[in-house]
């Protein structure tokens, strides 16, 4: 059955392709009445999360005070941030990795992948399958994200 | 799921729903990796805990998350 939304899903792909594979920063313009041009900068950024944000707010990010090691925000998802889409789909291109320097007094519940613009902004929010509790991270630990595994969708626009 | 893997002796755990480290929120519903001294047992008899942490390293290695293109923009 197909999804809920109302966008060719062609369109989704070469969309979401081209603000997540690009390794340079670009600009859309809209036209008289569209409102600010904008400007998408590379490279992405994961960003960790103790309460999973929504659709319209960020959630409260890990810092480096709660969880030493990790630093708020985040570290790089490399030069191309996801591979191409296909049926509105693509995953990380590569792994994302943090050192904990000591207790992780905060969970990490959930995930966001900023742009790096002087004021950075916000493109993808979700939760963790399986969460992290409080202190469950200690010093020597890593903590990882596999390529591949956070599956980003826009299959629903 | 996450992957849990010693960084002493490199044994492997895969942690999720019904294994002891997890515990369920009762209000959220999540399976949330909370006991750390559970992973234990998935370490090789020989291995020993750091001498000044008492902890055994250990790599996590979340492998499933799913994002959304966020509505109305960013900060």
């Amino acid at each position: 059955m197909p999804g809920s939304g109302m966008t060719d899903q062609g369109l989704v792909n070469k969309i979401l392709s081209a603000l997540f594979t690009s390794s340079t920063s670009f600009t859309i313009t809209p036209g008289t009445g569209g409102g600010s041009a904008f400007t998408v900068t590379p490279p992405f950024h994961l960003r960790l999360y103790s309460t999973t944000g929504s659709e319209t707010a960020s959630g409260t990010e890990n810092t480096a005070g709660n969880s030493p090691g990790y630093t708020a925000g985040g570290s790089s998802l490399g030069s191309n941030a996801f591979g191409s889409f296909s049926a509105g789909a693509s995953t990380n291109a590569n792994s994302v990795t943090w050192t904990a320097s000591g207790t992780w007094t905060a969970g990490v519940q959930g995930i966001e992948v900023w742009d790096t613009a002087g004021t950075p902004v916000r493109y993808l929010w979700g939760a963790l399958t399986t969460p992290i509790g409080t202190s469950v991270v200690v010093s020597g630990d890593t903590v990882t994200f596999a390529a591949g595994s956070i599956s980003a969708s826009g299959a629903q626009w | 799921m996450i992957h849990v893997l010693c960084r002493n002796c490199g044994t492997f755990d895969i942690v999720g729903p019904g294994h002891p480290a997890v515990t369920r929120d009762p209000e959220t519903g999540q399976h949330v990796l909370t006991d750390r001294a559970a992973l234990k047992h998935s370490h090789a008899d020989d291995c020993e805990p750091h001498p000044e942490t008492g902890h055994y390293p250990l790599h996590f290695t979340f492998m499933a998350a799913t994002v959304g293109p966020v509505e109305g923009g960013g900060e």
